[in-house]
């Protein structure tokens, strides 16, 4: 027992001596799950951001309505708008530096409101495609939709435009005119929303909500632990091939503690580098994903459990392997299509199916959907136990092959 | 004690050591003598159980290697050829590793520790990553790991190879008071001169047997008084070695490039050889003259030299 102490202790001080090890062990995957979620967007859509030039030569409430469409909801996220005088707003698209530029004429708010033809001016950059795009379906959709306000509230535009002009407009009849707007909107909500399409429209409201109420973060970073676990499994695996360049496997087949307690110390310092993985990682996650810290506890038992089903899959590998290097590029080339497939680089939930099928019979693709189920998916952490108990198994399995395997990998 | 019986270790149809039987007794060094690939290292390497025997048997301190296994290599310490050390750890940590694979622990283990840095020279480097050492003091620190657990038999595999004069004396004395302390120590070598100076018995090994064993004075009686002479030229003649002879040489060797030959008071006799071999043979450009040693012993047993044979 006290070698199996001393082995464990010695594996962890080497760990630390090898800090660039240790590093690689947790940035890489930080930092492939960051630059993902960058991609990708706190959303998980990608928004690019472009810049909206706005000259209002009219100044009226309604031309300040039009402008403050842009920067509301979705759009307000695709542009950054900036209020600008004709001669900039040409300058600054001749020097290709904005994406859309808005001219709104002066006398816009009257023209419209006395039924006349207006002008709203849209200068498109023609070094960009789809912001410029956007904006002009929004300048369409908004002129369209103006026409059809016109068409139905003719009359009480009129009301409107006598009430801004200064006429004097009865409590009577802008109660009227209130009545009349709400029977036309009820009307046409009856033609354009029938109940059936309402009912459909109401569940996936539901869907959506649930769906996109986690970002792409949060499906990237169980993947992200699991990648840090595949790094740290070979990275354990190859320690047995360090110790055997030194002699040192060759010369414990000559002591009475053997290979067993060798074995026994080696693993005890892997669950210790998963822990340590599951505790900066796991806890970094939370504190990103605004999640509980007391979760942090789930997230080491099953990254120590994962960790030793990868490892000793890994370790097995790395013994049968006839010199270092062969173990080193057999390991690495398991490592990356495990990610691949298994859910580290694209979580199982924006895979093809058939991608995500073949993915979760993997043993670091099982374990990540089963630890998903429960993160992501919230369900029961009970849901975990029948996982754990096959990763047991397949532990205590391994265990056993990997000690035989020992004796012949030190000798060799 | 160490007592091997009709070892033998076969490789396919390799015989690596065949049938060989050798004591070494407490408190006595027995050295196996023989070229690179004689059959040395695999006979360390079962005894010390890193390998399988074939055939035979090997008890160590009276307990049998593959029956009592675990008190057979608790009473037996091993210096590997090949440094068996973590090069990034510290020396005290390396003696903490291979002392609690003996079952060391605590303060005994701390002890200890302190005591072989001490015979080995290292108590002052102990904190030192053993990275940081030069090869002899890898060798000395490779050494100490195997003698922390005060080991009733040591097996020491070409300790000295690659290896300082400084730490060469450090390790020859370190294992004179091994010995002087009980120990029974194995000690391989291709070094005719640490042999003489270090084993009390000795066995010549070569193409996996024993060719042949007894003290350093019995072996030297073997050659006898007479020193070793070899002469290289171009020589012509050679089926009549009869001028030789006629010197009461032993001839060893007589081929048209080499003519070796054991001969008395060589030093005082050279001038009257070398004036026969260039009257009946020819030219001689190179001579060399060796006192009776184990190395002569070996060429007159195999016909090679030992450095040669590998």
């Amino acid at each position: 027992m006290s070698f199996t102490k001393t082995v464990t202790r010695n594996s962890i001080k080497k760990l630390f001596n090898e800090k660039w090890q240790l590093a690689m062990f947790l940035i890489i995957p930080i930092m492939m799950g960051g630059l993902f979620s960058l991609i990708s967007g706190p959303g998980g859509q990608p928004k690019p951001i472009g810049t909206l030039l706005i000259t209002d030569n009219d100044d009226s409430i309604l031309s300040q309505l039009l402008i403050g469409g842009f920067g509301q909801g979705p759009m307000a996220e695709m542009f950054i708008s900036k209020k600008v005088t004709s001669v900039d707003g040409q300058k600054i698209m001749g020097d290709g530096e904005a994406s859309v530029w808005l001219e709104i004429e002066k006398g816009f708010a009257q023209n419209y409101l006395d039924n006349k033809p207006t002008t709203i001016k849209l200068v498109k950059n023609p070094s960009q495609n789809i912001l410029p795009q956007i904006a002009e379906t929004a300048v369409n959709l908004l002129a369209d939709g103006g026409h059809y306000v016109q068409v139905l509230f003719s009359n009480e535009l009129q009301q409107f435009n006598n009430l801004i002009s200064g006429n004097s407009v009865s409590d009577a009849q802008i109660a009227v005119m209130s009545v009349q707007i709400k029977n036309t909107i009820e009307n046409l909500e009856n033609q354009l929303f029938p109940a059936q399409i309402k009912a459909v429209k109401k569940k996936t409201e539901t869907i959506v909500k649930k769906t996109n109420s986690k970002s792409f973060m949060y499906y990237m970073f169980p993947g992200i632990l699991f990648m840090s676990l595949l790094f740290s499994s070979q990275g354990v695996a190859l320690e047995f091939w360090s110790d055997k360049s030194q002699g040192i496997s060759r010369r414990l087949l000559s002591s009475p503690s053997g290979l067993t307690q060798y074995l026994n110390g080696k693993l005890i310092a892997s669950i210790f580098v998963y822990a340590l993985i599951a505790l900066i990682i796991g806890s970094l996650g939370l504190l990103m994903l605004q999640l509980p810290l007391s979760n942090i506890l789930v997230i080491i038992f099953w990254l120590m459990l994962s960790g030793l089903v990868l490892g000793s899959m890994m370790l097995f590998v790395s013994l049968l392997m006839p010199s270092q290097k062969s173990a080193s590029v057999v390991t690495s080339a398991m490592v990356f299509p495990l990610m691949m497939l298994g859910g580290s680089f694209f979580p199982f939930d924006t895979m093809p199916k058939w991608m995500a099928a073949i993915g979760q019979f993997l043993p670091n693709g099982y374990l990540l959907h089963s630890f998903n189920q429960w993160f992501i998916h919230d369900i029961a952490l009970a849901s975990l136990l029948v996982p754990a108990g096959l990763a047991l198994l397949f532990i205590v399995i391994m265990w056993f092959v990997n000690k035989s395997l020992l004796p012949k990998f030190a000798r060799s | 004690m160490i007592e091997v019986k009709q070892l033998s270790k076969t490789f396919g149809t390799f015989i690596a050591v065949d049938k060989i039987d050798f004591i070494a007794k407490s408190g006595e060094i027995f050295g196996l003598l023989g070229p690179n690939g004689a059959g040395k290292s695999t006979t360390i390497n079962c005894i010390s159980g890193l390998i399988n025997a074939s055939e035979g048997s090997i008890s160590i301190n009276g307990f049998n290697i593959s029956t009592d296994t675990i008190k057979a290599k608790q009473s037996l310490g091993l210096v590997p050829q090949e440094l068996a050390l973590y090069e990034d750890l510290s020396a005290h940590e390396n003696l903490l590793f291979w002392g609690s694979a003996y079952g060391l622990e605590g303060d005994k283990l701390e002890k200890r520790i302190q005591q072989v840095l001490t015979d080995v020279g290292l108590e002052n480097r102990q904190k030192e990553d053993v990275k940081q050492f030069s090869g002899g003091m890898k060798r000395r620190l490779n050494f100490a790991c195997a003698i922390l657990h005060k080991p009733a038999a040591l097996l020491l595999d070409e300790p000295t190879v690659g290896v300082d004069p400084q730490s060469r004396e450090h390790l020859m004395n370190a294992i004179v008071e091994l010995k002087k302390a009980g120990t029974a120590v194995i000690y391989t070598t291709h070094y005719m001169e640490e042999a003489e100076r270090l084993c009390d018995n000795l066995a010549i090994i070569d193409q996996g047997k024993i060719i042949a064993s007894g003290t350093v004075n019995d072996l030297r009686s073997q050659v006898g008084e007479r020193d070793l002479i070899t002469l290289n030229g171009h020589f012509e003649n050679t089926d009549n070695q009869s001028h030789i002879k006629d010197l009461n040489a032993e001839i060893l060797e007589f081929s048209n490039e080499e003519l070796r030959f054991l001969i008395a008071d060589a030093s005082t006799r050279l001038t009257e050889v070398l004036n026969i071999v260039e009257k009946h043979y020819g030219k001689v450009i190179n001579v060399s003259i060796q006192q009776a040693n184990l190395e002569s012993l070996f060429i007159k047993l195999t016909g090679r030299a030992l450095r040669d044979a590998a």
